[in-house]
């Protein structure tokens, strides 16, 4: 499971930490029900295509939290085109305890990690 | 979405990647692309959707199922590629398992089964030994055991010799036996239907109630498992006896082995024999078990009854007047066993042999093992250079192990499976090989699951230690160099060759151990079949005439016999006829001490000698040549004086180099009589016994005449087709004087050497397994070893080694591996043939030429196995093989 940046040079490559592709499928899906081929565009197109989200994570990803009920899935057809059905998974009660969850934790560490990267800042 | 489902979700994924990977496309088509292009790109996008499943996948863990299957189907496309490895390595599985299957529900059947009765563990047997041998009790002993002791809780007894239904068959029929009153409720047996016989059936003084139980196979065979079957009748040996009751189906008697079809009071024998033995001291045809009180040891129990015994013993002392004899019968002693097995003639008869052919399938079971390693070894060192390319393209190290039990564990299911099956039929055709003629054997076979299961992992173990941990331990290996290596160069290492040389010289090593003792158990069966015993073997009717059944007694008897000898003697193809108290080797006999004219025995020296009665014309009917004198005649008339004629071992013994005619002996407390010739040594009892001092005395000339004799005819042609006039014969005598136990003598012997054969034959067929299992571990190894010597070979060749001396390079090899073998398993089989000690005839445990022709099979086999790796190497092209490289 890693996204990376694409346009950039390969040195330039962010490692994403185990389980953020998780919180950031569960802070996409907490907008509405989406198919897994608009959650990868969503995360794109919202970071400028800094993240671009390999398929080769996102299924395997989507289907593990599915199976930890986070999320639920269920075929319906799409808004645009009636004649064509997509596997939309929506935010399920769980799912968004383990994303408030999720968000306390990852704040809590980006803050320890910008008290030792700047301690000026910080003051 | 149920996580069972696993082909739904299958499903599922497939068609929500084709709908995102489709609108993937619609956006690129969007952004201007041409739709094979839009298609790539999304392709692209989305990377290897294989591997994308195939995580998922993992991800839900529902694959492990799935994966078997596949590893299955692998595995058996596998297999049947490499269909003679396969057949050859299930058939080793198969022989290993099945045989031991086999044997072991044998002696399972005939030694350990426990009897169907309640608390077995406090049953007890008791045995009385007379001069070391086993013997039966008399009715008057039995009695005063059971009413003096104080360590049984109940003593109950029942006759060795089977009882026959008047209107079934000779020897296929039913048997029966005479029981005390209390057998059932000391056994604890409760009847299936009615009851059983209870003590007041078995009241002496009433002469007890002609009442019989009947088992439950009798039931269902001869009244169709009839309810109303109570109080219906029995022809018990011609007199009808009710039946009281039905025993439940998984009695079968106390005699393992046997199974009683009915039974009856022992009190009723005085309507049936016309002397009864229930007050003879003498008479010792009963068995008799016991239930010890609680707490009671059979320790304790033997010491208690010895007391009694001697008591009872020396009672009877006085009345013997030989020294000798007085003196064997005190030293008589009493043995209790725990019984909870059962009785057990068979046990005694068939255990020893049992156990050696037990050891005999242990070393199959190592011989077939030691195979399988070495085949499986050989196709793990084969397989290094797949699992090397496996690896490469990104094989998980655990998956592949994985895949490998599970072919394991399919070549070794397939091998248990067949074994199963091999150890059904081979038990039951070890039953029926057993049992042949006169003594049907029947035993409850149940296959014995523990053993199956025991050499099943015994071979399953061999399976995954020498199939799956080369092989893993190649994986290891760095894949570069395997895979840059040739697939010969590769091949097994220097230690797999080693430990592949040593399974063959183990092999060797235990197949002479089997093949020594296939030989001895061979030449010991082929010694007694060709011995000179006495008497010729072939052209004698054997059968026993009754007339005492029909009512002939005393001097009518002795008219009777003269009168039908004359008859049959007219009879066309008639050379010879006579009459007799035994035949030979019928496995039984009486023996009298005797006192000799003009020989003074020592103080205590052994002077029993045994005694035959025949009628004149029975040396010539069995070929036994007269050596001086003559035979009896008609002349011998009961009122003119006895004569005797003595075996050769007697007349040396008492007179050695002096004529005996003209002497007499005296037999017991009886008149002297007159020896008036003596013949060859003949076999009595068995082949295996030392010829004893016999005497012969005139039937027609003995006080009381027996009722039922052994008719004998020596015939010019086959003698069963004599059997019809016989018959004829004894039919116009008049008086419906019965014929039984029709049989010839040549089967008599044959039926007297079951045990021999039956080993002799299981032997031969494991020593020839075992030397099969050996070839084909030798061509394995030697093979094997051609290839990885291939250049080499082409080396030798290129440089002016000849085809011959290659050749004989690597039959070099083979002579070295099983002369190595050979050193190794001669002690080995010095050492187990010891173990078959009293069952050999004729040659000793360490027979020189059985060796001999062991040795040499076990080379020509080994050579014949080298000849085609040796062949295939002396036609090694030099250049071919130099190329290769």
């Amino acid at each position: 499971m890693s996204t990376r940046p694409m346009p950039k040079e390969p040195a330039d490559r962010i490692e994403l930490l185990q389980g953020t592709l998780d919180m950031l499928i569960l802070r996409t899906l907490l907008f509405g029900p989406a198919h897994g081929h608009q959650i990868a565009k969503h995360i794109q197109r919202t970071t400028d295509d800094l993240l671009q989200v390999e398929h080769g994570s996102l299924y395997p990803a989507l289907h593990r939290l599915e199976r930890k009920g986070w999320i639920a899935a269920k075929w319906e057809p799409a808004a645009k085109d009636l004649k064509r059905e997509f596997k939309y998974y929506r935010l399920v009660a769980a799912g968004k305890k383990q994303l408030i969850a999720e968000e306390s934790k990852w704040k809590q560490m980006t803050g320890a990690i910008a008290r030792i990267m700047w301690p000026s800042e910080e003051g | 979405m149920p996580w069972w489902n696993a082909k739904e979700r299958e499903r599922d994924l497939e068609r929500e990647l084709h709908s995102d990977l489709e609108s993937e496309a619609a956006e690129q088509r969007a952004k201007g692309l041409s739709d094979t292009e839009a298609r790539n790109a999304a392709q692209r996008a989305f990377g290897n959707t294989a591997l994308l499943k195939e995580e998922v996948r993992e991800m839900w863990g529902w694959t492990s199922f799935e994966r078997l299957v596949q590893d299955l189907r692998y595995a058996v496309r596998l297999l049947l590629k490499s269909p003679v490895f396969t057949a050859v390595a299930v058939l080793s599985l198969a022989l290993g398992i099945g045989a031991n299957s086999a044997i072991f529900t044998l002696i399972d059947a005939v030694t350990l089964r426990r009897l169907p009765v309640a608390e077995p563990e406090q049953l007890v047997q008791i045995d009385k030994f007379y001069d070391n041998e086993p013997g039966g009790f008399s009715y008057p002993l039995y009695q005063q055991l059971r009413d003096r002791n104080q360590v049984f809780r109940g003593v109950l007894t029942a006759s060795k010799t089977p009882l026959r239904l008047a209107d079934e068959p000779e020897g296929e029929g039913a048997r029966g036996q005479y029981v005390s009153g209390n057998f059932f409720q000391v056994l604890g047996v409760r009847a299936w239907l009615g009851r059983t016989i209870v003590p007041e059936d078995d009241r002496l003084s009433q002469g007890g109630n002609p009442v019989a139980v009947i088992g439950y196979g009798l039931w269902q065979r001869r009244f169709g498992g009839d309810p109303a079957v109570v109080g219906k009748t029995l022809p018990v040996e011609g007199r009808p006896f009710t039946v009281v009751g039905v025993l439940p189906p998984q009695f079968f008697g106390l005699q393992v082995g046997e199974t009683l079809d009915f039974a009856i009071p022992i009190a009723s024998e005085t309507q049936i024999r016309p002397h009864s033995w229930l007050g003879e001291y003498d008479d010792n045809w009963l068995s008799v078990a016991a239930r010890l009180q609680p707490g009671v040891s059979s320790a304790r129990a033997r010491a208690d009854l010895n007391v009694i015994f001697h008591q009872i013993l020396q009672a009877h002392a006085g009345s013997v007047q030989d020294p000798h004899e007085r003196d064997l019968a005190l030293s008589q002693r009493l043995d209790v066993t725990p019984a909870a097995n059962g009785l057990s003639a068979p046990r005694d008869a068939f255990s020893r042999p049992l156990l050696i052919l037990m050891a005999a399938v242990a070393l199959v079971l190592l011989i077939a093992c030691a195979n399988l390693a070495n085949l499986l070894l050989d196709r793990a060192s084969a397989r290094r250079r797949e699992m090397a390319v496996r690896l490469a393209i990104g094989a998980a190290r655990g998956r592949l192990v994985r895949q490998l039990l599970t072919e394991s564990l399919l070549l070794s299911s397939l091998g248990g499976l067949v074994g199963l099956l091999l150890a059904w039929w081979g038990s039951a055709f070890l039953v029926t090989l057993m049992a042949t003629g006169t003594t049907p054997l029947r035993l409850e076979l149940h296959l014995d699951l523990r053993v199956l299961a025991f050499t099943a992992m015994v071979s399953i173990l061999t399976t995954v230690l020498f199939g799956v941990a080369p092989t893993f331990r190649s994986t290891r290996v760095d894949v570069g160099p395997a895979l840059k290596a040739g697939n010969r160069t590769l091949g097994r290492d220097a230690s797999h060759a080693w430990f592949g040389k040593v399974l063959v010289m183990a092999q060797v090593a235990l197949s002479l151990v089997l093949l020594v003792g296939a030989g001895l158990f061979i030449g010991t069966l082929w010694n007694l079949r060709t011995m000179d015993a006495g008497f010729e073997r072939n052209g004698i009717l054997l059968a026993s005439v009754e007339p005492g059944t029909a009512g002939y007694k005393g001097p009518t008897l002795s008219n009777f016999y003269q009168a039908l000898l004359q008859r049959v003697r007219q009879v066309p193809g008639v050379r010879a006829c006579s009459v007799s108290l035994l035949t030979p080797i019928a496995g039984g006999g009486f023996d009298m001490p005797a006192k000799v004219d003009g020989y003074t025995p020592a103080p205590h020296e052994d002077n029993t000698v045994y005694i035959n009665g025949v009628s004149p014309g029975y040396f010539a009917t069995f070929g036994t040549p007269l050596l001086a004198g003559r035979d009896f005649d008609w002349h011998d008339r009961p009122e003119s004086s006895p004569a005797a004629l003595i075996n050769e071992t007697m007349a040396r013994y008492y007179f050695h180099d002096a004529s005996p005619l003209g002497r007499w002996v005296a037999l017991g407390d009886r008149k002297p009589v007159r020896i008036v010739g003596v013949v060859k040594d003949a076999r009595y009892m068995s082949l295996r016994e030392p010829v004893h001092r016999t005497v012969y005395l005139d039937l027609f000339q003995m006080a009381e005449m027996d009722a039922g004799l052994r008719f004998e005819v020596r015939a010019a042609d086959h003698p069963l087709q004599l059997l019809a006039a016989v018959q004829a014969a004894v039919r116009a005598m008049g008086g419906h004087v019965p014929v039984k136990n029709e049989t010839t003598f040549d089967r008599q012997i044959d039926e007297s050497l079951i045990q021999e054969r039956l080993v002799a034959a299981l032997c031969g067929f494991f020593g020839s397994l075992a030397l099969l299992l050996a070839a084909i571990g030798t061509y394995g190894v030697l093979a094997y070893a051609v290839s990885r010597r291939t250049n080499e070979i082409g080396i030798r060749m290129a440089l002016g080694a000849g085809r011959r001396s290659v050749l004989w390079m690597v039959l070099r090899e083979t002579v070295g591996l099983v002369l190595a073998g050979i050193v190794i398993g001669l002690p080995l089989t010095l050492a187990a043939t010891r173990l078959t000690g009293k069952l050999l005839f004729g040659l000793t445990p360490a027979d020189p030429l059985t060796m001999t022709l062991a040795i040499l099979a076990m080379l020509s086999t080994a050579a014949a196995a080298s000849y085609l790796p040796a062949r295939r190497a002396s036609r090694v092209d030099p250049m071919v093989a130099l190329r290769y490289e």
